[in-house]
């Protein structure tokens, strides 16, 4: 494998919750000893539930949210400490598409300087040049530069999302960050805007890392998933065998749950229903965070996390299920 | 079909707004029968939720307004009903479940106030009465230890909860129909699964129908007898959700099917319907769908496209039925 583009290592993000007069204050461990790698061009989905972290991991990436622990390395360089102008130099090589593109354009800029202004910070175009650059990105996200004058109220959200994506592309990054870029869009819009992103992957060679928890467009778009659970990657490996061959009982779980829109496979198949809901970040289970709703927990489960598990074809998965010695163990036990 | 308890027929709401009164939905009719679920599909702004609305008569009067058209309940009319008769109706007979059950509980009472109060206004029984009413949909919607939760505020509960706590309001009278406007859309899936799972074991229970609302053709897949497929402010299809998943008759269904990620192969490009749907004051001519269709051809956009009835109960709104073959889920 080439060097990674991304490198993160143990990442730990810790929010502290103020408390009052009476109540101290409390920690919640939003992201907690997380370890991926993103090779040049690669597209990596991190998938899980509200509260598992996934939106966390990206905005400590994009160095938006402090780590409290843990290193992330882009293209070589520590990009975990750095601050002021530093962190603004390496800030071209990475950008983000929000959810949500109601509010992530300002809506009284027009579109020429929403797309242009990356270029016109970064120093990298200004006038007429920089209005010919956003012209250009703007074709390449299948807009036009009829478009250039027009404020966002004027666009759909599909178009809207096309924008941010021409900004972020602006400055040509090598990692685009997509945080549920495509939730907030209807079936056919949303496609759209996956093609683009895949088009857009094949001519630039940007890599993703592409935050969602819609296991539909995940299996379509990834290379390889990261599924989160409670802050903490619970299994990794190659979108085929994650979706063919899930190893962790959660992710089992997570895909039995999608429903098939095709009402035969989808009435016949053995589903599992997990009880309970995700306990509150702010008071994990010890052990496994999962072993409270696991079908297959064990008394290991609940006192030590689980380490991961190289899984046959490919990744990993953090479970005792595939720990011969631990299920041995376990199983004798409970 | 069972026989209908609620029928909708040729439908109208419009609003009024910068360009005008808007008809957002036109010319709708359906009906569902006791103890069916029909699916009401479409994408935003297809005029599903307002059509949900309108049967309940909840929808904003200024700035909107019922337009025409007839809704039964059980062969009562409910169009122009006096807002007192209207009342007896809602959450008795006819009960809602909203998106958000954050904003549809009122967030300044207990659970077990805003469940006993529907059932003292319905009932007119005792508060001890109303609370052991109350207790028992709890335990019905598998909240754990119902009695101790009624004290509960809804900022208490956790998603899930709260949607179920929810139900367990809408169910408390016994309504014979139930609307649910994109329950689970807001949750996670493997909570959406719980929800999935616990409305299909109420309705084998209690035989109530459902109207359920929803953009999400992998829910309509697992939950619904029959889907109406909206576009535009106008039904374009109605079929089993067996034949609709097989052998679609609309193009904009054909559409829908084929757009969903997990049908096309990996690596494949997806297909997407080109544009978007058009804006309410913006209608095209003849079939709404022409700008967006492959199949459309001059006629298409020259006159207005009626619902037509074909064999097995199946209604489609397109000219070329009989001569377009269409592509169903794999």
């Amino acid at each position: 494998m080439t060097a990674p583009l991304l490198s993160v290592r143990d990442l730990a993000v810790t929010f502290h919750l103020r408390g009052g007069l009476l109540r101290p204050t409390r920690h919640l461990k939003a992201v907690n000893g997380v370890s991926f790698d993103i090779a040049p061009g690669e597209t990596l989905a991190v998938v899980g539930e509200s509260g598992s972290g996934k939106s966390t991991m990206a905005r400590a990436v994009m160095r938006l949210v402090e780590p409290s622990a843990g290193s992330i390395h882009l293209d070589g360089d520590d990009i975990t400490a750095l601050r002021g102008e530093p962190l603004r130099r390496i800030r071209p090589k990475l950008q983000m598409v929000f959810q949500d593109p109601y509010s992530s354009l300002d809506p009284s800029m027009i579109i020429a300087d929403v797309v242009g202004e990356p270029l016109t910070v970064h120093g990298v175009a200004t006038g007429a040049d920089r209005d010919e650059r956003v012209q250009a990105l703007l074709e390449q996200v299948g807009l036009g530069r009829y478009h250039m004058n027009r404020y966002p109220y004027e666009f759909s959200g599909g178009q809207r999302q096309r924008i941010a994506i021409a900004r972020a592309i602006a400055l040509q990054p090598k990692l685009l960050v997509l945080d549920e870029a495509v939730s907030a869009l209807d079936v056919s819009t949303q496609n759209q805007i996956l093609n683009l992103l895949e088009d857009l992957r094949r001519e630039l060679g940007i890599a993703y890392l592409f935050i969602s928890h819609d296991l539909g467009v995940v299996e379509h778009i990834a290379d390889r998933v990261a599924v989160t659970y409670l802050g903490r990657i619970v299994e990794e490996g190659p979108t085929e065998r994650i979706f063919a061959k899930p190893a962790h009982p959660y992710t089992e779980a997570l895909l039995s749950a999608v429903p098939i829109p095709n009402p035969r496979i989808q009435r016949s198949r053995q589903r599992i229903v997990l009880p309970g809901d995700v306990p509150s970040p702010l008071a994990p289970p010890p052990g496994c965070p999962f072993h409270t709703r696991c079908p297959h927990v064990m008394d290991v489960c609940k006192t030590v996390m689980p380490a991961h598990t190289p899984m046959a074809g490919g990744g990993s998965a953090a479970c005792y299920l595939h720990d011969p010695q631990a299920t041995e163990g376990g199983r004798r036990a409970s | 079909m069972a026989a209908p308890i609620l029928e909708v027929e040729d439908l109208g709401v419009e609003f009024l707004t910068d360009h005008g009164w808007v008809r957002v939905v036109d010319g709708v009719s359906f009906s569902v029968g006791e103890g069916e679920t029909l699916g009401l599909v479409g994408e935003s702004g297809s005029g599903k939720t307002v059509t949900s609305l309108s049967v309940m008569q909840l929808i904003p009067v200024p700035p909107g307004r019922i337009s025409g058209g007839s809704i039964r309940f059980a062969g009562r009319e409910l169009v122009g009903m006096s807002e007192p008769q209207l009342e007896d109706i809602r959450g008795d007979d006819i009960a809602m479940v909203f998106q958000e059950s954050m904003t549809s509980l009122n967030p300044a009472f207990t659970i077990g106030e805003q469940i006993c109060e529907v059932v003292r206004r319905h009932r007119g029984c005792s508060r001890r009465e109303a609370r052991d009413r109350a207790v028992e949909v709890l335990e019905l919607v598998q909240i754990p230890d119902p009695r101790s939760r009624l004290g509960a505020f809804p900022h208490e509960f956790s998603g899930g909860m709260r949607q179920r706590a929810a139900i367990a309001m809408a169910l408390a009278c016994d309504p014979k129909v139930l609307i649910a406007d994109e329950p689970t859309t807001a949750l996670d899936v493997t909570v959406q699964a719980q929800v999935l799972d616990l409305l299909r074991s109420l309705q084998q229970r209690f035989g109530m129908a459902i109207l359920f609302v929803t953009h999400n053709l992998g829910v309509v897949a697992d939950l619904c007898d029959r889907v109406a497929v909206m576009y535009a402010g106008r039904i374009v299809e109605t079929a089993t959700v067996f034949d609709l998943f097989e052998s679609p008759q609309h193009p904009y269904t054909e559409g829908l099917l084929q757009a969903m990620p997990q049908l096309g192969e990996r690596g494949k490009r997806l297909a997407a319907i080109p544009g978007t749907p058009p804006m309410p004051w913006q209608m095209p001519t003849g079939c709404r769908f022409h700008p967006r269709c492959p199949y459309a051809e001059t006629a298409c956009t020259e006159q207005d496209i009626p619902l037509r009835a074909l064999a097995g109960d199946r209604h489609v709104r397109c000219r070329r039925v009989e001569e377009l073959t269409l592509e169903g889920a794999q």
